[in-house]
Order: C-alpha cells, then sequence, then structure tokens
C-alpha cells in the first residue's frame, strides 16, 4: 500500500473513531440519566459539540493535506505528537493522584470510575492544548 | 541558525508546496524550516539540498 493510500485509511481511521467516542460519550449521558439535569446536558454537549469540531478541524486539514499531493504527517508533526502526548500523560498521572488523595483526605462521593472518567477527559483537554502550543513554538528543541 | 531556503525556492521558482511534495514533507515544516525555527533531520536536511541543487552546508548557517 503506498503513502497515499495510508494516509487515505488513517483519515478514514481517524473519523470513525472520532464519531464513535462523540456517539458513546452522548449514549453514556442519555443512559445514565445525566441529561435529566439541564446543567450536566448542556455540559456534555458543549463538550462533544467542541470534540466534533477539533475532528471536523484536524480531518479537514488531513484531507487538504491528501488533496495537495503532501503527507498527512512528517517528521515535525509527529513529534509535535510526541511532546504532547508525553507532557499530557504526566499531566493525566498527576491528575489522578491529585483526585485520588483528594477524595481520600475529604471523604468525597466521587468514585472510582468517576476519578478515571475526570482524568482521562483532562488528559485528552491538555493533549489538544501542548498540541496547539506546539504547533506554534518556533522551536521543538 | 538562518537558512537560504526562501533564497533558492524563489531562484527555481518554486512553491513551499512544491518543495514540500518534492521531499515528502508538510508545507508547515518548511516554513518552520525557512524560519530557521525548526531544526530538521540529516535526512530531510539532505534531501531538501538535494531538491533545491545544493549541498546542506551552503543550505544552513549556523551563527558562531
Amino acid at each position: 500500500m503506498d503513502k497515499t493510500a495510508q494516509d487515505k485509511v488513517r483519515v478514514i481511521a481517524l473519523i470513525g473513531v472520532s464519531l464513535a467516542v462523540i456517539t458513546s460519550a452522548v449514549a453514556w449521558a442519555m443512559f445514565d440519566g445525566l441529561l435529566d439535569d439541564s446543567i450536566v446536558a448542556a455540559t456534555t454537549f458543549i463538550i462533544v459539540g467542541i470534540a466534533a469540531l477539533i475532528m471536523i478541524f484536524i480531518g479537514g486539514s488531513m484531507v487538504r493535506n491528501i488533496k495537495a499531493g503532501l503527507p498527512v504527517d512528517d517528521e515535525r508533526s509527529q513529534r509535535i505528537k510526541e511532546k504532547a502526548a508525553s507532557n499530557s500523560f504526566i499531566f493525566l498521572i498527576y491528575l489522578m493522584l491529585a483526585l485520588g488523595l483528594y477524595c481520600d483526605s475529604v471523604n468525597s462521593t466521587l468514585k472510582a470510575t468517576d476519578i478515571t472518567g475526570i482524568s482521562i477527559l483532562g488528559g485528552a483537554i491538555s493533549f489538544v492544548a501542548m498540541w496547539a502550543y506546539f504547533s506554534r513554538m518556533p522551536s521543538l528543541d | 541558525m538562518r537558512t537560504r531556503i526562501k533564497e533558492l525556492r524563489a531562484r527555481y521558482d518554486m512553491t513551499q508546496d512544491d518543495l514540500a511534495r518534492k521531499v515528502g514533507v508538510r508545507r508547515e515544516t518548511i516554513l518552520f524550516m525557512e524560519k530557521g525555527s525548526y531544526n530538521p533531520s540529516l535526512k530531510l536536511a539532505h534531501d531538501v539540498a538535494v531538491a533545491l541543487q545544493t549541498t546542506v552546508e551552503e543550505l544552513f548557517i549556523f551563527d558562531e
């Protein structure tokens, strides 16, 4: 399979995974009864909307590159992703630790699944923020 | 670090897209290389030099 065909498969896979994540998030919110609360419902749909916009932006950029005969990924974009992923992973670990300590000390009603979910969401947000930051950085060194 | 990428691109009437397509990278990578803000790998530096019909030493200028 040549590079262009591989890139097309990646774009399709990215769109498929993004749609699956968004659908799962909405279904989880609906079936968990969270949407009965208007504030939670609004927050859920805002987050899903932002995720959808990000997916459209990234997917559109990838499609434009493929149409222009340019690669979807190159050494610079891969370095940006690696730096963003490694930094956001560390942030995720610290967030989980902080939430766990908070629950133990304050006797919070947060469950283990809530801590995991909040940490994953925080990690995802920090990844997007780090990716945007490193994309604009003049130097990656 | 400074580069002569923009100067040599203009000499051969090449756009950033043309050069990016020739060496197999994204246009943004060429843009940041021209600004001297991105340190490419040795292979990429060599590929760009070959595409611009010059050498790596002529293309990248390091300020001592």
